[in-house]
């Protein structure tokens, strides 16, 4: 077991350090038919807003070298249709499910969280087990210790907050006075590339293994400003990849693509992980 | 659904640049014609992505797939797989044609070579006993699937801008006694297809009938194929759809044909 709120009165103790990160498992179910999602600690949905988000019309995806660029523009139908379609898989499924909310305005980031948080199975327990606020490049610590603010005025669930990859010290700092319980690091960059020979240019967030380095160094990085317990995410392609993120000092570990290209393999970290963990 | 390995048993040129493999796939649920299969192509630095195929089904846990000449490295990658390789899939994944018991004159039309998964929708109506009728267009006679490899219980037509083969003209300009004629019509092929045979529909059977037109809407990248990645979404009145998971074949009369 391990435990990433361990100064919050309900905390988060996982049973496995390997979650699937957001973006990658819609919103818990989705690779059901192909995985044992009982081998992951957690998985973290994709986004969850109060209003629905229609997202961009294509093309979304654009394969680079080694990987790819996606912008699903937080695409979502809203928290109470979420709700409807997805609390009883939420409570039917032995993993823990983190609720994933990316910034939005404080009141209605109150009302998604305030919503999520009271949800509880038949015999009166949450049936989410924390939430992940995820911040967007170039957040200002001032706007992030009012969106942390406001997400703990409508929960009382632990909250992690996921990082950019190269947030700078008073933004990790800014969060961790705002008594975040435990970072993310990090989202994956933005970048562009051509959607295909001839195709539209579109941006949006990077994936591939190259992430992996980037997220080690700010992993390294916190571990010397700050004593949160830090989950470590971005490009994990090999156990080793996941090791290295756990020798570095990081509590738990996040796949994302992985799952896309891969997902025996990430069930297979994951099993690996727990029986050495 | 299943990850598995297949194994490539045999390769015919069914017609010059027009290949046709065989696998075996002994852990692999019979995929539905439309159905689709990731499979893991060359190297994860040009193919990071898995690329989606249709497999056509045959007996005894085997498929075929059409392979052409293809720009991308994945599917060219592919095409020179040879008996004896082995290909790492997902599958089978999304929602493939259906095909009523009530259907018994099946009409099948396709503006592109990717025809694959009208093959096996074809095999399928057949042997239920359904006539069908198939109609392919293109620019030229090199790039209509070979009517040699095609089964003599089909009726054929083909339609070329050319002339090179069949009617000189749009494939759609042969369709309007034909959807008359039809239960059901099924399409592969581009937007501008969708759109002008939806709209042929409408005035060969006098409104927008459900449960008539479906087809496969190939242009969104199907990459996750669990409805997890999002990058699959097309455009419906009532906000987006996923193909990878809520098609990729549809009732053209649900989506908005931009």
């Amino acid at each position: 077991m391990i435990e990433l709120a361990p100064q919050h009165k309900i905390g988060l103790s996982l049973s496995n350090p390997v979650m699937i990160a957001a973006g990658c498992a819609g919103y818990g179910q989705a690779y059901h038919s192909l995985l044992d999602l009982a081998a992951f600690g957690a998985i973290v949905t994709n986004p969850i807003t109060l209003r629905p988000r229609r997202g961009p019309a294509q093309p979304r995806l654009a394969e680079t070298p080694g990987g790819f660029i996606l912008n699903t523009g937080e695409q979502n139908p809203g928290v109470k249709k979420i709700i409807q379609q997805a609390q009883k898989s939420w409570t039917n499924l032995s993993t823990a499910i983190i609720a994933h909310l990316p910034v939005d305005e404080p009141d209605d980031l109150l009302r998604t969280a305030r919503a999520l948080a009271h949800l509880e199975t038949p015999q009166g327990q949450n049936v989410l087990a924390a939430i992940e606020l995820g911040l967007p490049p170039q957040a200002h610590p001032h706007e992030a210790r009012r969106w942390i603010r406001a997400i703990q005025e409508g929960s009382p669930l632990p909250l992690l907050v996921k990082l950019p990859l190269g947030t700078p010290f008073d933004l990790a700092e800014a969060v961790a006075e705002a008594q975040a319980d435990a970072l993310v690091i990090g989202s994956p960059p933005q970048g562009a590339a051509q959607a295909g020979h001839g195709g539209a240019i579109i941006s949006g967030a990077l994936y591939g293994p190259a992430l992996h380095s980037l997220a080690l160094y700010d992993l390294q990085q916190l571990k010397s400003w700050l004593d949160l317990p830090i989950v470590a995410a971005g490009g994990i392609h090999s156990l080793a990849n996941a090791e290295a993120f756990l020798a570095a000092g990081a509590t738990a570990i996040q796949l994302d693509s992985l799952l896309f290209i891969e997902p025996k393999q990430a069930e297979s970290i994951a099993k690996h992980l727990n029986s050495t963990g | 659904m299943v990850q598995t390995q297949v194994s490539v048993t045999q390769k015919e040129t069914i017609a010059p640049a027009w290949w046709r493999l065989t696998l075996v796939a002994p852990e692999l649920p019979s995929p539905l014609p439309g159905q689709f299969l990731l499979v893991r192509c060359a190297d994860r630095l040009t193919c990071y992505l898995r690329r989606p195929i249709f497999p056509i089904p045959l007996p005894q846990a085997q498929f075929t797939l059409l392979l052409r000449p293809d720009p991308d490295p994945g599917l060219a990658w592919l095409s020179a797989r040879q008996p004896g390789d082995t290909l790492d899939v997902i599958g089978p994944l999304g929602r493939g044609f259906p095909l009523p018991k009530n259907v018994r004159h099946l009409l099948l039309v396709s503006d592109t070579p990717a025809m694959g998964p009208l093959l096996g929708q074809m095999e399928r109506a057949i042997a239920a006993g359904a006539a069908v009728t198939l109609v392919l267009g293109s620019s030229r006679a090199s790039a209509l699937y070979p009517v040699a490899a095609l089964p003599p219980a089909v009726e054929y037509q083909a339609a070329t801008l050319d002339g090179s083969l069949g009617y000189r003209g749009p494939v759609t300009e042969l369709l309007p006694d034909l959807l008359r004629w039809a239960d059901m019509t099924c399409l592969v092929g581009s937007t501008l297809l969708y759109q002008t045979v939806r709209r042929q529909m409408e005035q060969a059977r006098l409104r927008a009938e459900a449960n008539f037109l479906y087809g496969l809407v190939a242009d969104s990248p199907l990459a996750c194929g669990m409805g997890a990645c999002l990058s699959c979404a097309v455009s419906t009145p009532n906000g987006f759809k996923l193909a990878c998971v809520e098609g990729p074949v549809f009732d053209l009369t649900e989506l908005e044909l931009l």
